[in-house]
């Protein structure tokens, strides 16, 4: 994973969340005040936007952690 | 966040430069490149090595480069676009006179990574209200342009007037609502949102909250409004949809007759996709077909209602393939209606007619004379020399006169505004083919004159202000000097082409008329008064006539295993009516099953317009003559229509048939749960007492009473 992607994924969490603690590929939901089904929409919607990919149904549900974002940025080509 | 390129990389870059020359007719290896990433030197060898070829940088290749942060020699940019030309000049050492970024601010730009440039040099060179306000132009198509600007919105929201905006919707109106923020604030005004109870449209229509909004939003989509129940042949289906479709007209028109405020209701775009193909159209289970029938009922309502204004969703996403006005991936999560880009389009038409219903549109429409209401010059061609009739190219000037008409006939005033010598008012009277007479001005300035100055002239002539003007003139410079002399004046950026003009001003928003003439609000007074007659028979005049009209229905059981897992979900996903909010678990839930002395119990709501499936539920402990209400939840969709005081009715009797005597319940608040805050107390509980947060309430067989509702029949299912 590039950093170039990290750090924009942390841009995001920022924009999104307006989180600004620590990130790394184990953070949770729990870990991210407001991370709640209906922000989980607009952090998707902003990881879509932003890298031009779009997510399936499960990809949406599959993001348990920052991890999976990267791992499905990955696979996307982002 | 521009790293370099590896060495290896580089390495290729640099050959590719050297080639540049060869490179360029194939484009792709040269557009590959991040020029963010490559130094400036490089480009200025690139561009000598063109040079050098005889080959000059076409604007692909400039307008990357300038994106990229470079910045070209003056001449090189000649003949690209201001906003590229703008950039330019920023990407340079800090000049003074670069500060003025006219109307760079307000124009639309397509390409988004020089959206994104200019709003960051903007921003870095101190031109931050500029920058805002070219990222809010633009954020509909480009929302990442916001993100820089984070801490200038929040500033800037506070300077704008409030409009205080109740959403409502059949689905999901969450990420719509957030979007009305940049929406109104690009329109001049600062959104305050409150949202209604998910798909509560209805309720909040026939008892309209006491709290003063501005504005009422109704946030419509076809899916949530009405989805086609193929169990149902056609004259059934029709019918149901021909209820709703009644039960909305009837609400919406009791609604305008309390209220004062305007309604802002978007028409349901037709589907991309037929469901009975060929015959979609016109047949009874036709997507388009029913459709248009919804559209066409709230059309006529608008017609009659001049406080009803209609927002046509498909002015609105034009600029979006039909295929992408909807997610369905987000639909099935969590029932938005709309793609993201689309619900911004959309945010952004409501925040336009929230400004013409504001500001109304301006009022005077000053025009040029040559090569904009005429093509050719005046005085270098002659009368008979000038452009405009029916043939080839008169005839996008004869059109673009028909359109100044049509905006005439709604109410605007037109004047002639100049550099030219005087006679050629004649024109108008000599001319055959061009279709405005003089008398169709109610003032002009032909002379030599700069025009901001006569534009004020022209203003105190007719007697308003020059902010109520549009100014529309071919020529770059006129409408340069005019915005910087007259800022208040509108100045929008006409079309080089001519034939593009037309259409062009057709779309130009802020001339959209909201309410027309005298005559019209007249009209739909006198039509207000026929309504009112007929609505005396009319269904659903009340919130109660409503619930009555619903034939609703609750049957309660026991939890089983089919039933399990939707019990466990709704325990982990209800926030709003949650009384203790526990997230029991299908395993908790589970050991309740399996224990005589808990009981579980759901209900599934239905109604004459279908079923809402299993929407409340309870668990409760039972302990010999005592049960205590562990959890009560039920879902946003069944809000409002007192389901829940026939579900605890009806529950409470099963357990005094079970021998209980008295029940206790608890309210524990939580950030999202405020609207049960009272429901115990409201539906006859005694407050008992308090721990920490909590509210412990009880009910005693004999003394208290047994909740219900009228309007819900429940029955149980063994």
């Amino acid at each position: 994973m590039s950093n170039d992607v990290r750090a924009e994924v942390a841009e995001i969490f920022e924009d999104v969340f307006e989180f600004e603690g620590d990130l790394n590929l184990k953070t949770t939901p729990d870990d991210v005040p407001g991370w709640d089904s209906l922000k989980h929409i607009a952090l998707v919607t902003t990881l879509e936007q932003n890298f031009d990919i779009s997510l399936s149904m499960d990809e949406m549900h599959e993001i348990q952690n920052v991890g999976d974002i990267h791992t499905i940025l990955e696979r996307h080509g982002a | 966040m521009a790293k370099n390129y590896s060495s290896e990389v580089e390495a290729l870059i640099d050959a590719v430069l050297a080639q540049a020359a060869s490179c360029l007719q194939d484009k792709a290896l040269l557009q590959s490149i991040d020029w963010a990433k490559i130094e400036g030197d490089k480009v200025s060898n690139l561009l000598k090595t063109l040079d050098g070829a005889g080959k000059k940088a076409p604007p692909w290749l400039l307008t990357a480069l300038i994106s990229a942060g470079h910045q070209m020699d003056e001449p090189r940019v000649e003949r690209l676009s201001l906003p590229l030309k703008f950039l330019n000049r920023l990407n340079g050492p800090a000049d003074p006179d670069s500060t003025t970024s006219l109307d760079v601010a307000s124009r639309r730009i397509e390409d988004k990574d020089l959206a994104l440039a200019l709003v960051k040099q903007m921003k870095a060179r101190g031109l931050e209200n500029d920058a805002l306000q070219l990222a809010l132009t633009n954020w509909d198509t480009s929302p990442q342009l916001m993100r820089p600007m984070a801490s200038q919105m929040k500033e800037h929201l506070e300077e704008l007037p409030e409009a205080r905006l109740r959403v409502l919707g059949y689905s999901t109106t969450h990420p719509f609502c957030e979007d009305l923020a940049p929406a109104f604030a690009g329109a001049g005004f600062k959104a305050v949102i409150d949202e209604a109870n998910f798909g509560e449209v209805i309720p909040e229509l026939l008892r309209p909250a006491e709290v003063a909004y501005d504005a009422y939003i109704l946030y419509l989509d076809a899916q949530g409004f009405h989805t086609h129940d193929w169990r149902l042949d056609t004259g059934a289906s029709l019918q149901m949809l021909n209820d709703k479709i009644d039960l909305l007209v009837s609400a919406l028109a009791s609604f305008a007759s309390q209220s004062a405020h305007p309604i802002f209701i978007n028409t349901l775009p037709l589907p991309p996709t037929p469901a009975v193909g060929f015959l979609d159209q016109h047949h009874g289970d036709g997507d388009n077909a029913n459709i248009k029938l919804v559209n066409e009922r709230l059309s006529e309502l608008a017609a009659q209602q001049s406080q009803i204004v209609l927002i046509d969703s498909f002015v609105a996403m034009s600029g979006i393939a039909p295929t992408s006005w909807s997610d369905p991936k987000m639909w099935f999560y969590g029932r938005i209606p709309y793609s993201a880009e689309a619900s911004r389009a959309l945010a952004g038409n409501f925040a336009k007619a929230w400004r013409a219903e504001k500001n109304g549109p301006p009022k005077v429409l000053a025009i040029d004379l040559d090569n904009t209401m005429w093509g050719g010059i005046f005085g270098e061609d002659g009368v008979h020399g000038l452009q405009c009739g029916d043939d080839f190219p008169g005839n996008a000037f004869k059109a673009m006169q028909s359109e100044f008409l049509r905006l005439k006939n709604q109410g605007m005033i037109l004047a002639i505004l100049s550099k030219n010598d005087p006679t050629a008012i004649t024109a108008f009277t000599d001319h055959p083919g061009i279709i405005l007479n003089e008398d169709d001005f109610v003032a002009h300035r032909i002379n030599w004159t700069p025009k901001p100055q006569n534009i004020q002239e022209l203003a105190a002539e007719i007697n308003v202000g020059i902010d109520s003007f549009v100014f529309l003139d071919d020529s770059p410079h006129e409408r340069e000097a005019m915005r910087a002399l007259a800022p208040q004046v509108y100045t929008p950026e006409l079309p080089d082409d001519p034939a593009q003009r037309p259409g062009w001003l057709r779309s130009l928003s802020k001339t959209w008329p909201i309410r027309l003439t005298k005559e019209d609000a007249e009209r739909s007074s006198m039509y207000l008064a026929r309504r009112k007659a007929s609505e005396m028979q009319s269904s659903a005049a009340s919130f109660e006539d409503y619930l009555a009209g619903l034939e609703q229905k609750l049957i309660l059981e026991e939890v089983s295993h089919a039933t399990l897992p939707r019990i466990a979900q709704m325990h982990q996903k209800t926030n709003q009516f949650n009384l203790t909010t526990k997230r029991f678990d299908e395993s908790d839930i589970k050991a309740m099953m399996d224990d005589d002395s808990e009981m579980v119990v759901l209900g599934r709501a239905g109604d004459k317009f279908g079923d809402h499936g299993i929407s409340i539920c309870a668990t409760i402990a039972i302990d010999g003559d005592k049960a205590d209400l562990k959890t009560l939840l039920m879902s946003c969709r069944v809000i409002g229509r007192e389901v829940e005081a026939a579900f605890l009715g009806a529950l409470l009797a099963k357990l005094k048939e079970r021998g209980v005597k008295t029940v206790t319940a608890s309210y524990i608040p939580t950030e999202k749960n405020v609207i049960v805050a009272d429901f115990y107390g409201e539906q006859g509980l005694t407050k008992s007492a308090t721990k920490g947060d909590e509210t412990i309430y009880e009910w005693r067989e004999g003394s208290s009473p047994v909740p219900a509702s009228l309007y819900v029949e429940t029955l149980w299912h063994s």
